[in-house]
């Protein structure tokens, strides 16, 4: 529902090798950036999956996801919530996160991505609609426009 | 293929002593002094500490001459103390064989001819805050002794006026500066770009990654390189990461860098970044790294932590 309210994207359309097309940033997530301080290049650390907190391997499907900033950036806090949207098809992981709750829950569109040495995220061969990832955790980079 | 990313070795060290409150400080050649050491002959008197750093010869003159069989014995430990020991007629060198952690204490005990046996405490410093040299005195009313100390404690003095007129020049530097951006995770208000990541320690305790960057041009100012850590804290007590010292691998040449942390210390539950800013002009081969050693204190226990990097960290291969 929240990814809805945030308009997160339900029928992007997806590459041949299953990876999400471009598509702009959701409207008004520049402006909301800017406000906090947040330019494209702006990144930290984020928990990938706020209901696995615990080191290790970690599981994700096609669907929404919600993470969790560890460390500031910009003006955005740590512990902010980031609400996103996964797709496994392609030959990385790609989370691409459309809003933000700050902790005082305040909420806003947001423009990100995740990534780990480059674009996405690597990971291991799954059944479809899933993969595995090494670890729970990425860098989240601001971008102008999802690519 | 880019080449592997860090190479990172962990050491456990138990550690006797606190690890510095304060941000790091870009070190310069040490500075050593000469000090005087004045044992009385109480049975219950305290041991005197000698100051000694990784890199640094501290000679030890004594009295007069030492004993010819015993005249110097470093305590039994696993592994064998990091010291070379040259004994040689009214003094005994020592030189650190790694570079020692600031409060690491080994006993060190002397015997004179006489068979009077002096207890020392060869405590780890700074570089800068090493023992050059320094006098074991017996007599505290010896005027000559006195005199010495006086000299000695007018020249400590003034290191420390030159490390406190350092350190303010510090604070105003270009790579301070640029090391509080980002150690206040403000990366995009730099012309720094985002090299590579990766995960150094990962346990139910705590977990720190490391990022390292670098401009993607000289336009600015020539090239500058850094590395930002992210501290997370998950266990129950505070946990505070510091740089050690930065050197070279094969020399244990101090090599100049800023740093800054946000917070200082990570309380539980909560995370921090470290960052280090080095002039990334100087040459890094890969068969000569730059060492970055951290102390990694959780609660009481502390753990140094062994970092090599290389131009090959700082290359872009991927930039978005």
């Amino acid at each position: 529902m929240v990814l809805l309210l945030a308009g997160c994207p339900v029928g992007v359309a997806v590459r041949p090798d299953g990876s999400p097309a471009e598509e702009p940033c959701p409207a008004g997530a520049r402006e909301a950036m800017a406000e906090l301080g947040l330019w494209p290049r702006a990144s930290a650390q984020v928990d990938l999956d706020v209901t696995q907190l615990r080191e290790g391997a970690l599981l994700v499907y096609d669907g929404p996801l919600e993470s969790e900033t560890v460390v500031p950036m910009g003006e955005l806090s740590a512990k902010t919530h980031l609400f996103g949207r996964v797709w496994t098809g392609g030959p990385r992981v790609v989370i691409r996160y459309y809003s933000a709750q700050l902790p005082d829950g305040r909420k806003l569109p947001f423009c990100g991505v995740a990534n780990w040495n480059g674009p996405g995220l690597p990971k291991a061969p799954g059944r479809p609609g899933s993969a595995a990832l090494s670890q729970t955790f990425a860098s989240v980079d601001v971008v102008s426009q999802f690519r | 293929m880019p080449r592997p990313f860090l190479l990172a070795l962990a050491l456990l060290l138990p550690l006797l002593s606190r690890a510095g409150d304060a941000p790091s400080t870009s070190p310069d050649p040490p500075r050593t002094f000469r000090r005087l050491l004045i044992r009385p002959g109480a049975a219950d008197a305290q041991v005197q500490e000698v100051l000694v750093a990784g890199g640094v010869t501290t000679i030890i003159r004594t009295p007069w001459g030492l004993h010819r069989r015993r005249p110097a014995s470093l305590a039994r430990t696993r592994p064998a103390p990091p010291f070379e020991l040259l004994v040689g007629r009214g003094k005994v060198v020592v030189t650190p064989t790694r570079a020692l952690v600031p409060g690491e204490r080994f006993a060190l005990v002397l015997r004179l001819e006489d068979d009077t046996v002096v207890p020392l405490a060869l405590v780890g410093a700074a570089r800068a805050a090493a023992d050059g040299e320094v006098r074991l005195a017996l007599d505290p009313n010896d005027s000559e002794e006195l005199r010495v100390q006086l000299a000695a404690a007018t020249s400590r003095a003034q290191g420390l006026e030159a490390q406190l007129r350092q350190a303010l020049q510090e604070q105003d530097s270009e790579d301070f500066a640029l090391a509080g951006l980002l150690a206040g995770g403000n990366v995009h208000l730099t012309a720094l770009e985002k090299v590579r990541e990766r995960q150094l320690v990962a346990d139910e305790h705590a977990r720190i990654t490391v990022a390292s960057y670098a401009t993607a041009s000289d336009r600015h100012g020539g090239r500058k390189v850094a590395l930002v850590f992210t501290i997370a804290n998950r266990g129950a007590a505070p946990m505070q990461v510091n740089i050690q010292d930065v050197s070279r691998r094969s020399t244990l040449a101090l090599v100049p860098y800023a740093a800054r942390a946000q917070p200082l210390r990570v309380a539980p539950g909560a995370s921090g970044l470290l960052s280090v800013v080095l002039d990334g002009a100087s040459p890094m081969p890969d068969e000569d790294p730059v060492t970055l050693e951290l102390a990694i204190r959780r609660g009481g226990a502390q753990t140094q932590l062994a970092l090599d990097v290389s131009e090959g960290d700082f290359a872009s291969w991927w930039l978005f």
